[in-house]
């Protein structure tokens, strides 16, 4: 071998370590990168999960709890009372009333934390539910188009599916004051799109979630869309509008 | 002497279905007949003693209420149905009529309910407990506005009918689709899509309409 071709050689193989020696460098940082990521995710999954425990135990505290309170005494003084009979009769009434309002508070607590639709009457129903709540209690108009999507979605997808509609819903409410609302839930060959949509004042993004104004709930979104294993695209125009569009592959069955 | 109405009540809280029990019989009209626990037990309990008329709790193990329903509809004589639940919301209300049942009864005010909903299923008609009438009400008009507008605008899918509104403020497809997230091509295919469902020849036919219906859009 002549020096020149050992020199080159040799070159080659520095080259070669040194560019191994770099990408590994940089694999290593990019690892390390996604792990805090990770990380600060499931941190913020956690706290999100805490939080929302804290407000379900406010709420059965001060609301159902102050209601129950309220009928054990009522209970108390009517039959510390009881020879009055009219006075019994009222409390009675009275304790009919505070248990009535108990009970629908149970109703709304319990649908906040689980809709009875998504268990007993299927998905397309639990969304048709949402949206006509929604409907009733806001002033703008809330259209929707959905196709039947029972049965497509298994185990945490059907509830996360529920969420986003639900997040998307408060999100066009709450922070947009639009007029028109969109919900259009599409059964494609492979695939199931979401599209929530207003005409509400938008907000200046690129499409990438985390860049959002906070206090939107797109982190819960997006992090819902991954459970889905879905493609999220949130595209907004100031003064114009804001759209969701979820599509969901679904997986192919042989029976279909 | 006329014969007992006869009476099944289905539903899985022993307490309550002992109350209920008491509460319907102090009525001599009527004489419950079977109880289950369970939708099983309740379909075996219903052939074996054919009840006039079933009380079906929906949120029971093995079967659900609604389930039982269904498939008493089936039996031979099958029996008036009056379904017994927590359930105020309106897809279960409306889940239970379309079945359908003769009665709905919120459990939260059954003692109070429970003998009116008797008395009217009995003599042939249908109650609902006061909590739930406005989804009756509600059942009535929207089917009411189904059978006057199958037609129009109605016809048109919430987003065509957007497309609409917006060709009615004389808007191009390029603006229209800015302004909605889509593309043009998908503009047009919802300006024709309209067209079609419409019967309308033309973009100056389909303005037109848009411009005379702007109020339903």
């Amino acid at each position: 071998m002549s020096l020149r071709s050992v020199l080159v050689s040799g070159l080659l193989l520095l080259a070669g370590v040194w560019g191994a020696r770099f990408f590994t460098r940089k694999r290593i940082r990019d690892l390390e990168r996604q792990r805090a990521a990770q990380h600060a995710s499931s941190h913020q999954l956690i706290a999100s999960q805490e939080n929302e425990r804290k407000r379900i135990a406010a709420e059965i505290h001060d609301s159902l709890g102050q209601n129950l309170l309220l009928i054990r005494n009522v209970a108390l003084f009517g039959h510390t009372h009881a020879a009055d009979s009219n006075a019994a009769a009222e409390r009675f009434e009275e304790v009919s009333q505070l248990t009535a309002a108990a009970i629908q508070e149970v109703r709304n607590i319990s649908y906040a934390l689980r809709p009875i639709e998504l268990d007993r009457l299927g998905l397309t129903k639990a969304i048709a539910a949402v949206v006509g709540k929604v409907s009733e209690t806001s002033a703008a108009k809330v259209e929707a188009s959905l196709d039947p999507i029972d049965n497509l979605l298994f185990g945490d997808e059907e509830i996360a599916f529920y969420r986003i509609v639900q997040e998307g819903l408060n999100n066009a409410i709450k922070h947009s004051g639009a007029k028109w609302i969109l919900v259009q839930v599409q059964k494609e060959a492979q695939a199931i799109s979401l599209r929530i949509q207003d005409d509400g004042r938008g907000f200046s993004i690129s499409s990438h979630a985390d860049e959002a104004p906070a206090g939107l709930g797109l982190k819960g979104i997006s992090e819902r869309a991954r459970i889905l294993n879905g493609d999220l695209k949130i595209e907004s125009m100031t003064g114009r509008g804001t759209m969701i569009l979820l599509t969901i592959p679904l997986a192919k069955t042989a029976t279909e | 002497m006329r014969s007992k109405v006869k009476i099944l009540i289905l539903d899985d809280h022993p307490v309550f279905r002992h109350g209920l029990k008491q509460v319907i019989q102090t009525d001599p009209s009527y004489v419950v007949v079977g109880e289950a626990g369970d939708g099983v037990a309740a379909l075996e309990v219903a052939q074996a003693c054919q009840p006039d008329i079933a009380m079906l709790d929906i949120d029971v193990p093995k079967l659900t209420g609604l389930e039982v329903a269904r498939r008493l509809r089936k039996f031979a004589k099958p029996p008036a149905i009056i379904i017994l639940s927590m359930y105020n919301a309106e897809s279960m209300v409306n889940e239970a009529l379309d079945l359908p049942v003769n009665g709905y009864v919120l459990k939260d005010n059954a003692i109070a309910d429970i003998l009116n909903c008797l008395r009217a299923v009995a003599s042939g008609q249908c109650y609902v407990s006061p909590g739930v009438a406005k989804y009756l009400m509600k059942r009535r008009s929207q089917s009411a506005q189904l059978s006057a507008q199958k037609k129009g605008v109605d016809a048109l899918t919430a987003m065509e009918r957007r497309v609409l509104k917006l060709i009615a403020e004389n808007k191009t497809s390029k603006v229209i689709a800015s302004e909605l997230f889509l593309s043009p091509r998908t503009v047009d295919t919802h300006r024709q899509n309209v067209a079609a469902k419409l019967e309308l020849h033309g973009t100056r036919a389909v303005f037109q309409f848009a411009i005379e219906h702007r109020a339903s859009l």
